[in-house]
């Protein structure tokens, strides 16, 4: 069902016009089932994903392609109580979580 | 505001927060089939819009007290497809979207369906804000360039 989000493609067009994820290291806020990190966690070193609904994680970890698989890690947690190491990333990114 | 801390916390002194969240307007519902486009009225979202509201009170705050200054911003239309409006009921209760239509568009929406091929498409304007992390006075942050900020 994922695909049926934004096909166009015109969201992570913007994104990549924003921030540049070559060899950086992302934390990923509200990533869902994993929509938006399938589609520029190549680029980057390392992503965590937080999402707080199990459910949609195990979506997210079932719908990641292998090639990205050893960069992305997807974690059932929420931001206000997730353990993170202090200035570990250089890019975070909050989708619709606020 | 304690996630946008919390993120604080977790950047490099370099960091940069994308920001995504939809515009505090309600989303279009369109049709479209054949080349044409059928735009037929909005999700009811008003419980959305006010958190929208609130969501960018926190973002402004944060700005306001230093932890972050805005980059660069964006604006675009998020389009969501699907093959009928039960299939975009169906998304809506599996991802716990609030938004509803009303009876009258589903209605039309599948009357025009009805007549040939066709999708259900949902337009949600989003904005997207680049924001780069500040290092936080008053803080043990070790950020170069702490306490230089003017006014801070």
């Amino acid at each position: 069902m994922s695909d049926s989000i934004d096909p166009e493609g015109t969201e992570i067009e913007v994104i990549h016009e924003l921030v540049d994820f070559s060899s950086k290291k992302v934390l990923e806020v509200g990533c869902g089932d994993g929509r938006m990190t399938r589609r520029y966690a190549d680029r980057a070193a390392l992503v965590l994903a937080l999402d707080p609904n199990a459910d949609k994680i195990e979506r997210a970890i079932d719908s990641t392609p292998e090639p990205i698989r050893s960069k992305v890690r997807f974690r059932v947690a929420d931001i206000a109580d997730a353990e993170l190491t202090p200035q570990a990333f250089e890019v975070a990114i909050l989708s619709h979580s606020l | 505001m304690h996630a946008l801390r919390r993120i604080h916390h977790s950047l490099r002194p370099e960091g940069v927060l994308l920001d995504l969240h939809p515009q505090p307007e309600h989303a279009g519902v369109e049709v479209w089939q054949e080349g044409r486009v059928e735009r037929l009225g909005h999700v009811g979202q008003e419980e959305d819009i006010t958190e929208i509201l609130e969501a960018r009170d926190r973002l402004d705050l944060v700005e306001r007290e230093g932890w972050y200054i805005t980059e660069g911003r964006r604006f675009f239309d998020l389009l969501s497809h699907f093959p009928s409006p039960e299939d975009w009921l169906e998304y809506q209760a599996r991802e716990g979207y609030t938004g509803m239509v009303s009876k009258e568009l589903l209605a039309s929406a599948n009357r025009l369906l009805a007549t040939g091929d066709g999708e259900f498409v949902v337009r949600e304007p989003i904005r997207a804000s680049l924001l780069k992390r500040l290092p936080r006075p008053g803080s043990d942050d070790p950020s170069p360039g702490f306490g230089a900020l003017p006014g801070k």
